[in-house]
């Protein structure tokens, strides 16, 4: 019996392997951490800059890990994505946020899943 | 690294009160965090609009590429409010993503763009298109694109391009230069249905000589006029009857009353100018704002929709207080200001007032066929409600009795609207002869001074009027407005002197006055 903690690990890593694998990605960052927010998965999609949420879901039905990316995580993957941009002194690149769930087997890709830019964000 | 950011600049139109003004909607796409943002005093619906046009966008079959886009309606000082600049935003984040490249030279600053997206993509009419059209025109633009069901409504604006468009990928293929839409045939006022629709024909109406000839002259001299009278007498009908005997708008009055209605949303879609003059009947619980105009954006009220038609209140004194003093001004002046925290505006309401009310509570003070029970002091009240000023401005005051039973039964079927209307039609250009260098053009509409200069009096009706003066009392205001409907009733008789019958007509107009306002 795999802990919560281990879980999470286990897909972040087959998200990973997918991404890279399957759509070409190149991955940048694990577990990006900062004070106000955290991203799983840092990776380059061409020239784009793509921020990845993996959920990782063993028991409730397909979907459930997407609804769980509400307003509230989705901030702070915003807040993450901004601190890593300016450290990087990328202010310029295109970016984008996806997410990625994975359920047993099967793995769940949503590129381009919301776009944080404007009022509700505020 | 990075991307460069993409500027685009579409021209669109918004309106303030009944004027329109050129908005550009600038679009910049950049990269950086995506999404999307308004600005430039967005009201809430045009910040819905970003959602309809990703979703449009999409839906005609566009990668919509994460970007920061930054939307600016300039100026950026006025408010702007309606779902029309979703197709304007919606080419401007298109060419500023590049999910569109125009064609080589197209002219965005010659071309505007106005219409309601649907989340599929399709294209929805707007409120407001005639003045905006005309706005564009002024302001030197050369195409339009606007709403299918827009077009017929902008049709008889001449020296513009009207694009009709019914989806966002017909704009694609207008402007990358694939397809061209059909442009909107100009067409003349004339060509439009000219058929007055008749709600309620003359003919309809049996018994009631004497409303009758009251409702003639009223449209023939486009006096305001007041109906007494028991319930059932009539008195509704009789008003209805009234669009269908004036003679139909000029093009100049049809563009001014469809310019209103368009920005209120009241022209039905598909429709054209409006050929039939309009008839506004508010209840009688109608507040000073909804016959006036107000709201938070100033919007037009009955008066206004009346303008250039007929605004009939029935039961009168049953109107509140402050809504018929509220009257006054655009019956004397033929234009309101309506001024809001967010907005000011003028509009026209140049219009004829009939009124129809009972003669007292119970109904019936006056009837030949029934009792009245009110008392003295109840009929007094009742008929203060409706102020001595507000009857000032009522030219015409007749009283209107129940139709006996063998008068139903036994008349001969009454003129129609047809004839009525041909009869009215006459005096209206006798009037429009006359008054050719004046400012004004009928009758109801002569200043003291044009009275003097254009309502003369043959030798017999002067000493006939003089007498009337005498006996009852009449002040000066009173006797003007004796000379104006005398001046009608001549020119429905198509003469140039007023003579003694027209005048001892036209005194009885005034009668009712003595008989309840002693």
């Amino acid at each position: 019996m795999k802990t919560t903690y281990q879980t999470g690990i286990w897909g972040e890593n087959t998200a990973e392997q997918y991404l890279v694998q399957n759509k070409g990605m190149v991955c940048l960052e694990r577990r990006y951490r900062t004070k106000c927010g955290e991203i799983d998965l840092i990776l380059t999609d061409g020239d784009t800059v793509v921020f990845t949420e993996v959920k990782t879901r063993k028991t409730a039905g397909p979907g459930n890990g997407l609804a769980a990316v509400n307003i509230r995580k989705q901030k702070r993957i915003l807040n993450a994505a901004l601190i890593y941009l300016m450290h990087r002194k990328w202010t310029s690149r295109p970016v984008r946020f996806d997410i990625v769930e994975i359920h047993g087997e099967e793995i769940i890709y949503i590129p381009d899943a919301f776009r944080p830019y404007g009022k509700y964000y505020h | 690294m990075g991307t460069e950011g993409m500027m685009a600049r579409i021209y669109s139109m918004g309106v303030n009160g009944t004027e329109g003004y050129p908005v550009q909607v600038e679009v910049f796409a950049v990269g950086g965090i995506p999404g999307t943002e308004i600005i430039g005093l967005p009201d809430t619906s045009v910040r819905e609009s970003r959602d309809r046009v990703n979703a449009a966008i999409i839906n005609s079959g566009i990668e919509l590429l994460p970007r920061r886009i930054t939307i600016n309606l300039a100026p950026a000082d006025l408010k702007k409010e309606g779902p029309s600049f979703d197709l304007p935003i919606a080419v401007g984040v298109l060419i500023a993503t590049r999910g569109l490249i125009p064609a080589e030279g197209f002219e965005f600053g010659k071309t505007v763009f106005f219409g309601e997206l649907s989340l599929d993509g399709k294209i929805r009419a707007v409120n407001g298109a005639l003045p905006m059209v005309i706005s564009a025109k002024e302001r030197g633009f050369q195409t339009v694109v606007l709403p299918e069901e827009n077009a017929k409504e902008a049709s008889c604006i001449e020296g513009l391009r009207i694009l009709p468009v019914s989806t966002l990928k017909e704009v694609i293929h207008y402007i990358d230069g694939s397809e061209i839409p059909v442009p909107q045939r100009q067409m003349t006022y004339e060509e439009l249905n000219r058929e007055n629709i008749i709600t309620v024909d003359m003919c309809q109406i049996r018994g009631q000589k004497a409303a009758r000839r009251a409702m003639e002259v009223a449209a023939a001299g486009g006096h305001n006029m007041l109906m007494i009278g028991v319930p059932g007498s009539g008195k509704t009908m009789l008003a209805r009857c009234l669009p269908g005997i004036l003679p139909p708008l000029t093009f100049e009055e049809s563009l001014e009353t469809t310019r209103i209605h368009s920005i209120c949303g009241r022209l039905s879609p598909g429709s054209g100018l409006m050929i039939t003059r309009p008839f506004s009947a508010p209840h009688h619980s109608a507040s000073v704002a909804s016959l006036i105009g107000g709201g938070q954006n100033a919007k037009p009220g009955e008066v206004s929709l009346a303008h250039n038609g007929v605004l009939f209140l029935d039961e009168l004194p049953e109107f509140s207080r402050a809504a018929l003093e509220a009257l006054r001004q655009p019956l004397e002046d033929g234009i309101v200001s309506v001024s809001r925290i967010r907005h000011q505006a003028q509009y026209q309401s140049s219009f004829m007032l009939i009124a129809a009310m009972n003669p007292c509570p119970c109904g019936y003070y006056g009837s030949t066929s029934r009792a009245c029970r009110c008392t003295k002091n109840e009929i007094r009240k009742y008929l203060d409600r409706v102020s001595g000023p507000l009857l000032d401005r009522i030219d015409l005051q007749i009283e209107v009795d129940a139709v006996p039973v063998q008068e139903i039964n036994d008349s001969l079927p009454a003129e129609s609207s047809a004839t009525v209307a041909a009869r009215v039609a006459a005096a209206r250009r006798v009037q429009q002869e006359r008054y050719r260098n004046e400012e004004f053009y009928t009758n109801a509409q002569l200043n003291n001074a044009a009275i003097r200069k254009y309502c003369r009096l043959s030798a017999d009706a002067e000493t006939l009027l003089n007498a009337a003066v005498e006996a009852m009392h009449m002040s000066m205001r009173g006797y003007n407005r004796v000379l104006k409907v005398a001046r009608t009733i001549a020119d429905l008789d198509g003469e140039d002197i007023i003579s003694s019958s027209h005048a001892a007509e036209a005194v009885q107009y005034r009668e009712l006055d003595q008989k309840y306002w002693r």
